[in-house]
């Protein structure tokens, strides 16, 4: 980055410079940074870029498709969640947007650790669009253009061979540039025929860049060429264009290029892309079928409600505000799956129309039943589209069989019999980028001042694009600003895993987030995205003084917390009502239980009405906390919690007095107590303890500060219960951070390694790893291989240092 | 998820504390255990009994103690030791380096190192407190590029290795183990990862049942590290017994050629005398010692003293008793109570020797009475007796049988063995994977924290059968579970 650093405008004479220099060249606007595209990825990537103080353009095909979720009708979902959350943390915009969109939220996988929640939302579609536009048209320094973009304007600046030539080369060039003739300013805007040079001029096919990066021409991105003829000058830019470049549409034996359905393909950059010779690969996605809620028989499904009290994904998020609304889950017949069997060869996928390669983890209906022939039947859901529409996405029956087929396997289900479809399933091939062309920053290796974000680099799903839009557009405002660039490793968060998978080793299907990529799960959590994130987002000036306000606030609230459960020796007459008789405990207990709770008033306590014999039975918890601490005299709470037994919700009750200046927790504490068994789905008026206190009870209508509360105290618990654990994982994040320490310089030449396999010389040479950490995660590359790495930095670093010679090994 | 640092000494050097026998094997003068990196000295106390804290480039007494014993028992201080302490950044390899000397014996040397492991070290790669020690800057360029060879060399002896155990035996003993385990691990993330699709959760009773078929394969292949240790390094044999009972006869009737010099002599044999003989294709050191009894003269003493040496240091000792000085009512002697005492609890067999002296009738009541009346001649031994006579050569046969019996455990060789200590630590460590998990499963310990223990087994698994990385994981998934919506 070192050369992103000696080029950078940092005096007068460097501005008047520049404007003499985009005159010149033609250009018509000038700005610090453009996105193109505005997707999910484009909307973070110019929010970031316009709140860190650039003047940014955000350029769309389509004003009114701003933000379009063109899949499901939802954001989160299991490791998603985690992204949108790291997002918010970050200072992005993603989970306020679906927050206040959402229409049905529910906590994913609270049946296991905290460590693997997840929120997912049903959000309104239409509405997430128009929210997002209002909040991209709210910012300073972000002006939304509606144009296609044909071309990128570049300028080449050396070539890459380390950074100190590649610095002084930038450098020189940056001088040059202004008496460049009318005339070489012309054709730097066409770089097809004569920037590229003779010799490469229509080579830039894939694959063309197999050499290793040593031999790269690095070259600069000056601005971008829209289809009406204007030239925008942008110091960075950022492209996120989706599923657009070459797009080509897929439905049964039909097929068309488009960017998705109803949406025109962008071909031009897609053209001009190729030819910057990066390596591409062809990726397919799909779609299912949109019905009519108004056809749909809906007494045939089970219905599926949300939480009762909703996780928002936002941290700033402290109302839902939209109605809320149920999904529901339908099966497919013996029927449906003979039509798809009968049909599966009409299906692009089968007929051999597709070469793209389609994500596994979300497969064709058609894909599902050829490949697991023995399973008789597939769930599937009825999820809303909006509150104002009575479109329902059919989410697990993607497929590209043709329209009429698709109408005949509708209508096999029970429900959906007279079921109309308003928009068919179809499949999407489209072009992406490999990802081992780019730098953990997100900019392409090779060129200055460009970054790529989202479905371009090979992923797949809104929030995997978010947190990358952001991340890139982040950088492309660093490097505006002569500021070193920003990343996240392995052990920081889920957006730190998915830069590092993609550019240590690329993908060759869409890729999806999911826990099992993190090796340091039980620390990336979505309680703590904030703790992990928010202080670079308030560094990088992306999170406001109130957000940064709350934050502290709620770090201070669970450690008082966790340092309450740690030094208070547990008292089982402390609070009210925790005792939990069991069901062999016989009517002795019993009057222990009001005597406790007697003494408990006595001493200023609350009135709590206990548990029975009976839903304590139902709950499973057979040993009595009384027992407890009967058998473990002097035990602080944290040492019982440590107990597999004893969970936080059973503890809190005893210390609601020490408790009382934190009203949240206090409340969770005495809702918990009563409705334990059904956390989740919580109904105000059934709650209605008549727990009157003057000062320490909050009435809680407002059901997000109830989750917030119950997922704060929870995850004060797991740190306590699983301190082994997650002490375990922390040595690892050690080991993992010392190798990440270990930077691999960009002058390393493998091929001179000896000892080094051709293969191994030509996985380093293509990814160009910047430390032996990163080098460890390159598949096939052996331990062995990576002490040799290790031992030639220095053997070749002193050789440099020593000899005249650039490289030697 | 994966680990590929777990065993990569380039990368994790801050972090590992890495250990060695520093010196060559077999026994010298001293034998060094080596430690490096950040816990050194927390595992240094807790493997010795210190005399006085440790300090930078001190050395300090310190007691070998058998893990065994109990805290206070003074007799199980099995050696002494003087230990070195050199603190970071002023070490060979600029990390807290611990070098523990004890008197050289194979055994203890083994005995340290191997506690050192379970404390938490990790054994160290050929050439790696060098590797450490360069990329500190401790050498100069020169040295770099020997290490750069060594890592080099290395490379190439570890892909030969690596493709040996690919196809090789081990590999293909552990593979169904580690792909049943893989299968459990896939099990449980799928439950986690696709908790929104009909994928079910596996309930306690399934993790425990496939934990337990995983298991014992492994602890199967774990009993086989003495055996095949012993199979790939060899053991000693020590001879032992009083002046003139024939060691040194029974000595090169094993090793069949005139080895030692055999007089009619009490006292020939003055130093040790060792040979290297394969038995069964066992590699196996004979040594012949000098005849323990009250010294007669300096060398004599010196010679005993090797000899009570080589007898603590062997693996088997092979006590020879002169048959022929019993007599048909006899019964031991003093000295061979004595040796016979000393070797409760090890491996050991007896010699009946010099039987061709023995008239017929007497040989035939004694061969009986070494069964019959033994309560009288050896009480309380309970070792395999051989009668023999190396002058004849009767009994060699038999008694070659039984030291292949006693080398071996009786197991037969059977394809797939741990023959190195490394490769027996993988699958402990295996094991500790897999028994934590069933704890944890058993303590309804949420499945993403079951799964850490599970791939610390994997991992560990991973050592002897090549890499698995999260994309297998995932794969496994696909290919298991129609997933997806």
């Amino acid at each position: 980055m070192l050369s992103g650093v000696l080029a950078q405008p940092n005096s007068k004479c460097d501005k008047i410079w520049k404007s003499v220099e985009w005159v010149y060249m033609g250009f018509t606007e000038e700005f610090d940074v453009a996105v193109v595209g505005a997707g999910h990825a484009g909307c973070e990537a110019a929010m970031a870029a316009a709140r860190m103080g650039l003047k940014t353009a955000l350029i769309t095909m389509n004003l009114d498709l701003i933000a379009q979720m063109s899949c499901n009708p939802a954001i989160g979902g299991i490791a998603k969640g985690h992204l949108v959350r790291e997002v918010d943390a970050l200072g992005g915009v993603m989970g306020v947007v679906a927050d206040a969109v959402g229409i049905q939220f529910r906590l994913l996988n609270t049946s296991r650790g905290p460590a693997v929640w997840s929120p997912r939302a049903q959000c309104d579609k239409a509405q997430y669009r128009v929210k997002m536009r209002e909040v991209l048209e709210g910012q300073r320094n972000l002006h939304i253009k509606q144009a296609e973009v044909t071309d990128l304007v570049l300028e080449e600046v050396g070539r890459d061979q380390g950074s100190e030539i590649r610095g002084r080369v930038a450098e020189d060039a940056r001088l040059v540039v202004p008496t460049l003739s009318a005339q070489n300013a012309e054709r730097m805007g066409h770089p097809a025929d004569s920037v590229e040079g003779p010799g490469t001029g229509e080579a830039g096919t894939r694959d063309q860049g197999s050499g290793t990066s040593e031999q790269k021409r690095i070259r600069k991105v000056l601005g971008l060429k829209l289809r009406d003829g204007r030239r925008l000058m942008a110091r960075a830019t950022v492209i996120t264009t989706g599923t657009f470049l070459n797009g080509l549409i897929h439905c049964g034996e039909e097929r068309y290029p488009a960017g998705r359905s109803g949406e025109p393909a962008s071909v031009l950059l897609g053209e001009a892309l190729r030819r910057l010779g990066l390596r591409t690969c062809r990726l397919k996605t799909g779609t299912p079928p949109r019905l009519d809620g108004r056809t749909i028989r809906w007494e045939a499904f089970a219905e599926q409600p949300g939480d009762a009290d909703p996780t928002p994904f936002s941290f700033r998020t402290t109302k839902i505000v939209q109605p809320q609304v149920s999904c529901h889950i339908a099966y497919t017949t013996p029927r449906t799956l003979e039509i798809i069997r009968e049909n599966v060869g009409r299906s692009a996928m089968y007929s051999g129309q597709i070469e793209g390669v389609g994500p596994r983890y979300c497969p064709s209906i058609e894909d599902k039943i050829v490949k697991f022939p023995d399973k008789t039947q597939h769930q599937f859901f009825l999820e809303p589209e909006g509150l104002n529409t009575h479109e329902v996405y059919v989410n697990g029956m993607s497929t590209s069989l043709p329209m009429e087929v698709q109408a005949e396997i509708v209508r096999s289900i029970p429900g959906l019999e007279d079921a109309e479809m308003l928009r068919p399933g179809y499949a999407i091939e489209y072009d992406a980028v490999d990802a081992t062309e780019l730098d953990r920053a997100l900019k392409v290796k090779c060129m200055e001042g460009l970054y790529l974000a989202g479905q371009i680099n090979g992923t797949s799903g809104y929030e995997e694009a978010a947190c990358q839009g952001l991340m890139a557009g982040i950088n492309a405002a660093l490097w505006v600003k002569g500021e070193a660039p920003f990343t996240l490793d392995r052990t920081e968060g889920y957006t730190g895993i998915l830069i590092d998978d993609l550019i240590s080793k690329g993908t060759n299907e869409p890729y999806r987030m999911f826990t099992s990529r993190a090796e340091f799960r039980l620390h990336l959590r979505i309680d703590n995205a904030d703790r992990r994130l928010t202080a670079y987002g308030r560094k990088l000036g992306l999170v406001d003084d109130a957000t940064w306000a709350a934050y502290e606030r709620k770090q201070e609230r669970m450690a008082a917390l966790e340092k309450l459960l740690k030094t208070k020796k547990a008292n089982a007459i402390e609070g009210p009502g925790i005792n939990h008789p069991s069901r062999d405990q016989g009517p002795a207990n019993g009057g222990q239980g009001s005597k406790i709770r007697d003494q408990a008033t006595e001493d200023g306590g609350l009135v709590v009405p206990t548990l029975s014999a009976e839903s304590a039975e139902r709950m499973g918890h057979p040993v009595s906390l009384v027992e407890l601490v009967k058998a473990n005299p002097g035990a602080t709470w944290a040492v019982l919690l440590k107990r597999p037994e004893v969970t936080i919700d059973r503890v809190l009750p005893a210390l609601v007095n020490e408790l009382r200046s934190d009203p949240l927790l206090v409340d969770y504490a005495l809702i918990s107590l009563q409705h334990r068994t059904s956390l989740s789905h919580l109904d105000d008026k059934e709650r209605h303890p008549d727990i009157g206190h003057p000062d320490s009870i909050l009435k809680t209508e407002d059901a997000v500060a109830r989750s917030v509360a119950r997922n704060e105290a929870k995850a004060v618990e797991t740190e306590i219960k699983f301190a082994g654990y997650l002490e375990q994982q922390k040595k690892a994040i050690e080991k993992l951070k010392a190798a990440e320490g270990v930077r691999i310089p960009e002058w390393l030449d493998y091929s001179v390694i000896s000892g080094l396999s051709r293969e191994m010389q030509e996985k380093l040479g293509r990814v160009r790893p910047e430390t032996i950490g990163q080098a460890s995660r390159i598949p096939g590359v052996t331990p062995a291989a990576l002490g040799l790495v290790h031992v030639s930095i220095r053997i070749q670093g002193e050789k440099r240092a020593r000899g005249p010679e650039v490289v030697v090994a | 998820m994966s680990d590929p640092l777990l065993n990569n000494s380039a990368a994790s050097a801050a972090v590992d504390t890495i250990a060695a026998v520093s010196t060559p094997p077999g026994r010298g003068g001293i034998g060094i255990v080596r430690l490096s990196g950040p816990e050194s000295t927390t595992i240094a106390e807790q493997l010795v009994r210190l005399r006085g804290p440790l300090e930078h480039a001190r050395a300090r007494f310190a007691e070998v103690l058998d893990p065994t014993a109990d805290e206070d028992d003074t007799q199980s201080r099995i050696d002494e030791a003087v230990v070195t302490f050199f603190a970071a950044p002023n070490s060979y390899t600029a990390e807290d380096l611990v070098e523990i000397a004890s008197h050289g014996s194979p055994v203890v040397l083994d005995l340290l190192l191997r506690q050192a492991l379970t404390l938490g070290a990790r054994l160290a790669e050929p050439g790696e407190f060098t590797q450490r020690a360069f990329i500190a800057g401790k050498i100069d360029l020169t040295q770099a590029e020997a290490v750069r060879d060594l890592i080099d060399a290395q490379t190439l002896a570890q892909a030969r290795l690596a493709a040996s155990q690919m196809g090789g035996a081990l590999s293909a003993r552990v593979m169904p183990s580690k792909h049943a385990l893989l299968e459990l691990i896939a099990l449980l993330e799928a439950g986690i990862d696709f908790a929104e699709d009909d994928v079910s959760v596996a309930p306690e009773r399934e993790i425990q049942r496939r934990i337990g078929a995983i298991r014992p394969p492994l602890t199967e292949l774990e009993a086989t590290f003495t055996h095949g240790r012993v199979l790939h390094d060899g053991l000693t044999l020590a001879i032992v017994g009083r002046p003139n009972a024939g060691k040194s006869s029974v000595f090169n009737a094993l090793v069949e050629r005139d080895r030692a010099i055999v007089t009619a002599i009490p006292g020939t044999t003055r130093d040790t005398v060792s040979e290297r003989i394969a038995l069964g294709g066992i590699p196996l050191e004979l040594v012949d010692t000098a005849g323990l009894r009250e010294a007669v003269d300096e060398a004599e003493r010196l010679g005993i003293v090797r000899s009570r040496q080589a007898l603590a240091d062997a693996a088997i000792v092979l006590v020879v008793i002169d048959a022929s000085e019993i007599g048909p009512a006899g019964h031991l002697h003093e000295e061979d109570r004595t040796i016979l005492n000393s070797l409760e609890g090890r491996s050991a067999l007896i010699a009946w020797n010099k039987c061709d002296l023995l008239d017929p009738d007497t040989e035939d009541t004694l061969a009986a009475g070494i069964e019959s009346s033994e309560p009288a001649l050896l009480a309380h031994v309970d070792l395999p007796v051989i009668p023999t006579s190396a002058v004849t050569g009767q009994g060699i046969a038999e008694l070659r049988e039984a030291i292949l019996k006693l080398a071996t455990g009786g197991a037969a060789a059977e394809p797939g063995m741990l023959t190195s200590l490394r490769h027996h630590r993988a699958v402990t460590q295996a094991i500790e994977g897999l028994d934590a998990a069933s704890a944890a499963a058993t303590n309804n310990i949420p499945h993403e924290m079951v799964l850490l223990d599970l791939y610390r087994a994997l991992w560990a698994l991973d050592s002897l059968t090549g890499q698995t990385t999260p994309d297998d994981v995932l794969n496994l998934i696909f290919s298991t579970f129609c997933i997806g919506k």
